[in-house]
């Protein structure tokens, strides 16, 4: 195995920076759909385990949704997109204003998240595409909707299936009209596939 | 987040929270107040990045496990197995990764091979599980935090159940 273990201050801001479009155009995405603003942090690059994404999300017995797929084509990756219950109660009450905020979260609601998911997921995908001019495949979108712990464990368990160490690309969108409604994306390319992204990024000197 | 740990102190209640795809395997021996708790995220070494942790996997870190035991000790054949987990939490087309049920078929056939008989499981599904493990495994309740109005479980010997 010769992926990295280490990435260079260089390579971080460079994936932060793709980071930053990915989450840009999922950020619109996200405008568009509940007709408020949203605003973006500055995305967080990490070669990591997953852990410091499950003290973001409120520890591992932290109940979230999670809309989990997988990108494939010219290059491969995994990207998923986290909210937390009261979250995902707010944003779905916006969504379907007639339900009440209260009531529970129905089929209804469920599908309501996976599409978000979808289009969030899709909108940041199709920024990398333009970005690189790779051919890029995104599965369709699986859900869950569990301790934080079982699903990000879950989803570690994959991408180490798949050979990978893992990168993450993480990214909060917020969005100000709505107090304490955000989401969580996080991108998982592969390290192995890190420079043919820098060359694409036109940054062969960072390979 | 993948691990193992022994006890002999029979005061000490053992959790593991977040039980999703991972599998637990609670190894308690027959005879003394002594229990081993590990929690396995992939189902076989040799399909791994070598140079990975040898307790993330099921295989590896069950003889391990077993192995701290026995330097304590209890061989495999005076120790019992509890099985937990390999839930499936992700849902949708094609049904979702099926690791859980990987994680469960390498933890059955690790014991199998260690000579270590498996009393009780709780194993599928697809919720997450919480363990409790009291009194050196003599004792062990499983929850699943997810489903509202699951009631707890109590392990009871040689009763093996599949979660809803």
């Amino acid at each position: 195995m010769t992926e990295p273990r280490r990435l260079t201050e260089l390579q971080l801001d460079a994936l932060r920076e793709m980071g930053n479009i990915g989450s840009g155009h999922a950020a619109a995405s996200l405008s568009t759909l509940l007709g408020h603003p949203v605003r973006m942090d500055v995305p967080a690059a990490n070669l990591s385990d997953l852990g410091q994404i499950g003290a973001l999300l409120g520890g591992r017995e932290a109940m979230v949704w999670a809309v989990y797929l997988t990108v494939s084509g010219d290059l491969e990756g995994h990207m998923a997109l986290l909210i937390r219950e009261a979250e995902a109660r707010r944003l779905v009450g916006v969504l379907l204003p007639n339900r009440g905020a209260a009531s529970a979260m129905d089929e209804l609601a469920e599908s309501t998240l996976a599409e978000i998911g979808n289009i969030l997921t899709s909108a940041y995908v199709g920024a990398l595409t333009q970005l690189t001019g790779f051919d890029l495949r995104p599965s369709p979108p699986l859900l869950a909707h569990d301790q934080a712990g079982a699903v990000l464990d879950s989803l570690a368990a994959e991408i180490h299936l798949a050979g990978q160490t893992i990168v993450t690309l993480e990214g909060r969108l917020e969005v100000p009209a709505i107090p304490g409604c955000g989401v969580l994306l996080v991108f998982l390319p592969p390290p192995a596939i890190l420079p043919r992204m820098f060359e694409a990024l036109g940054l062969d000197a960072l390979r | 987040m993948a691990t193992w740990m022994t006890s002999d102190a029979v005061a000490e209640t053992l959790r593991i929270v977040g039980l999703g795809s991972c599998v637990a395997v609670v190894l308690r021996a027959v005879r003394k107040p002594l229990v081993g708790v590990g929690h396995f995220m992939l189902p076989a070494r040799s399909q791994g990045v070598p140079e990975d942790d040898r307790d993330k996997f099921v295989d590896s870190g069950i003889v391990a496990m077993a192995e701290a035991l026995g330097a304590r000790g209890v061989p495999p054949a005076a120790l019992e197995a509890l099985v937990a987990g390999g839930a499936r939490m992700f849902r949708g087309f094609g049904g979702g990764p099926a690791i859980g049920i990987r994680n469960v078929a390498a933890a059955r056939e690790t014991l199998d091979l260690l000579g270590i008989a498996v009393v009780a499981g709780d194993v599928g599904g697809v919720s997450s599980r919480n363990l409790l493990v009291a009194h050196c495994g003599q004792a062990v309740s499983v929850a699943y935090p997810g489903q509202t109005g699951h009631p707890v479980v109590a392990w009871r010997d040689a009763a093996e159940t599949t979660s809803p």
